[in-house]
């Protein structure tokens, strides 16, 4: 049975910001300019790309206002 | 720092759980925990990252990470008191583990964030640009007076050394950068990086 498109955005979302953290997680270990690019360059837009597909996820999946159609006379 | 680093892999380790289990997210409780992983903590690991980072792009070690740094690097143990910035550095007058950024960064407002920007542009130079030879890397603009002062105003010993007062207005000028430190024999031996293949060396401190 296919995933709900929810599920899916949110494996993504979890995905980017996992990796990101994790180059983070990497950089800190490194007192180099190169490691200072890196967090800047590849972890932060990572993180920041998981989380805007995150926040997008809850905006798509945000349920409309019941319809107040009043009932139809027979 | 260690709070930093267990932030950001706890946050690392919470994302990655709910990115192989989107199915916990049903419920409830699912969603605000789901909330909390995709977006509270690696918001708040990715600002602690940033700091730390900060952090680490003060510290001497790093900006003497380009090779062409090193001789700078040098010329702070030179076994020669008149060479400024080994007299500040071997003495403790500036933190060993952040003397460049000490007396290279602007004490003034945006001090710190114009620092980070030049920072960037060395970086440009070192990876993709052309690296100039030591002695010829020049400061942006003539070293003010402010920077020196941010320790030195009001010091007994800046104040009433009598090589401050060789003339009646001599401290004021100073003060309002009209003179500078760094004046003909004044205190004009800085880094002198092309004259310490004929330095000695403090071994101290290593």
């Amino acid at each position: 049975m296919p995933r709900p498109r929810i599920e899916r955005r949110i494996r993504w979302a979890g995905v980017l910001i996992g990796a990101g953290l994790i180059v983070q997680l990497i950089t800190f270990f490194f007192i180099h300019p190169l490691a200072f690019i890196t967090f800047l360059g590849i972890g932060c837009p990572l993180v920041a790309a998981g989380i805007v597909i995150y926040l997008y996820s809850l905006l798509e999946n945000t349920p409309s206002p019941p319809d107040e159609t009043p009932p139809q006379p027979d | 720092m260690l709070v930093d680093v267990l932030l950001v892999g706890v946050a690392a380790v919470l994302a990655l759980w709910l990115a192989f289990r989107p199915q916990l997210t049903v419920s409830r409780g699912g969603k605000i925990g789901c909330f909390i992983a995709l977006f509270i903590l690696p918001a708040l690991g990715a600002w602690a990252g940033f700091d730390m980072q900060m952090y680490h792009a003060e510290t001497t070690s790093f900006c003497l990470s380009c090779h062409v740094m090193t001789e700078y690097g040098h010329s702070l143990y030179v076994d020669d008191p008149s060479y400024l910035p080994a007299r500040h550095f071997q003495n403790n007058l500036v933190p060993r583990d952040a003397a460049c950024y000490t007396c290279h960064t602007d004490y003034a407002m945006f001090g710190t964030l114009k620092a980070k920007v030049r920072g960037v542009r060395h970086l440009y130079v070192q990876y993709l640009g052309t690296i100039p030879k030591p002695e010829n890397i020049k400061l942006y603009e003539p070293y003010n007076n402010r920077e020196c002062l941010h320790c030195h105003a009001g010091a007994r010993s800046y104040v009433e050394a009598a090589e401050h007062h060789k003339s009646p207005d001599m401290l004021s000028r100073i003060d309002s950068n009209q003179l500078s430190c760094m004046s003909n024999n004044c205190h004009d031996i800085v880094h002198d990086v092309d004259t310490l293949k004929d330095a000695t060396f403090w071994k101290g401190g290593q």
